[in-house]
């Protein structure tokens, strides 16, 4: 079916949209399912309220439940109940479990040999500092959970290190007292965006850093044009989807001297980026991929 | 046979309608006005207009002070206005 084709009514259906934020994608999300003419139950998680010893069936939540939370562990949570009442989400509990924390995703792509950056974690900033020197600088330093490139900082020298580390160690949260470190990958200023439905890459996009900046999140103003879709950025991105459990995800990768390495897998994706660049109706191949599902 | 001018703002029909509406363009700009809710911020009491396709959730800013607030409607469609959570540390894809 071409993009942003309607289907035949499909009254029965039921989905399920669990948000906490109405952002672009959400509303897009929304217009394609009336467009083709699905049942869409709005949730707003901020309302729920789950009583844990009752039973919340499709005639509630829908035949299936497209999570779009845009807090991690809000989503997670409220996925972990639904799903235990046998309901079916999209992503499920396990992807986004590991797409939601970068070193358990880092895990499950070495464990699929997934190329990935050089990756090492230490819990204590004295370790951190040892691992640099070993590896050297400049690298980069993430918080385990998070997203939009918040908090990731390159780490220029060991003065900046023990600066970020003490910093980390001052801001309290006990996600970042986990050092999550990488090598600085020598790329040009961007990255590929691949965005995955099943077993199908769907668009590929670059996302380039804004001038005098280095990181390529579109939320801190990456510019995104299209990006062709070859055999081996393709292979990657389905075997680092099928790595983290599958469903719509958003494969970030880098084009390093040895070829593509994917850096994250994300769950909850946004992609007003992606459709811009590209001309495809994101949002209409999300809901078709949710009826294939379905169908299943 | 009736010949009807080719040129559609010759035709008499649409001088009328040009007219109408000349005539009553306060009227017709008050109500396309009512149609747009309007909500009172709670910061700086500026006035903050609802855009017509807002939907649930959705986020609006007040054009004064900047302080970001997410829409609601309750069960006469009325809008309310409550103070925007702030980015948290797990927000993201």
């Amino acid at each position: 079916m071409k993009t942003g084709e309607s289907e035949k009514p499909s009254l029965a259906k039921k989905l399920s949209i669990v948000f906490d934020r109405t952002r672009w994608e959400e509303k897009a999300l929304i217009k394609a399912a009336r467009r083709k003419r699905i049942q869409t139950n709005l949730i707003d998680a901020k309302n729920i309220c789950f009583d844990l010893n009752a039973r919340y069936d499709a005639e509630a939540y829908g035949d299936v439940v497209l999570q779009r939370c845009i807090s991690y562990f809000r989503g997670l949570h409220i996925t972990a109940v639904l799903e235990r009442n046998g309901l079916q989400v999209v992503n499920s509990f396990d992807t986004s479990l590991v797409c939601g924390n970068k070193l358990f995703t880092s895990l499950a792509l070495a464990k699929a040999k997934v190329p990935t950056p050089e990756t090492y974690v230490t819990f204590t900033p004295e370790a951190a500092l040892d691992v640099l020197d070993k590896i050297g600088y400049p690298a980069v330093i993430k918080p385990v959970i998070g997203s939009w490139g918040r908090l990731v900082s390159p780490i220029k020298d060991r003065a900046t290190a023990e600066a970020i580390l003490e910093h980390r160690e001052q801001m309290g949260s006990s996600l970042l007292q986990i050092h999550y470190i990488q090598e600085m990958v020598k790329r040009p200023p961007r990255d590929i965006r691949m965005i995955v439905m099943g077993d199908e890459v769907v668009v590929a996009i670059y996302r380039s850093a804004p001038a005098d900046t280095w990181r390529t999140n579109v939320a801190l103003g990456a510019t995104t044009t299209k990006c062709p879709i070859t055999h081996q950025l393709e292979e990657i991105a389905l075997k680092a989807a099928r790595a983290v459990g599958g469903g719509v995800l958003a494969v970030d990768s880098m084009e390093s001297p040895n070829g593509p390495v994917v850096h994250e897998v994300n769950s909850t994706i946004e992609f007003r980026g992606a459709a811009a660049a590209t001309g495809v109706d994101i949002a209409a191949r999300i809901i078709d991929h949710l009826l294939n599902i379905l169908k299943k | 046979m009736v010949s009807y001018p080719t040129k559609f703002w010759k035709r008499k029909s649409f001088k009328l309608i040009v007219l109408y509406a000349f005539k009553n363009h306060k009227k017709i700009l008050q109500v396309e006005s009512q149609n747009r809710m309007k909500c009172r911020c709670s910061e700086c009491d500026s006035e903050i207009t609802i855009p017509k396709d807002a939907v649930e959730g959705e986020i609006v800013t007040c054009p004064d002070c900047g302080l970001e607030f997410e829409l609601s409607f309750d069960k006469d469609g009325k809008c309310n206005l409550k103070i925007a959570e702030i980015v948290g540390e797990d927000w993201g894809e």
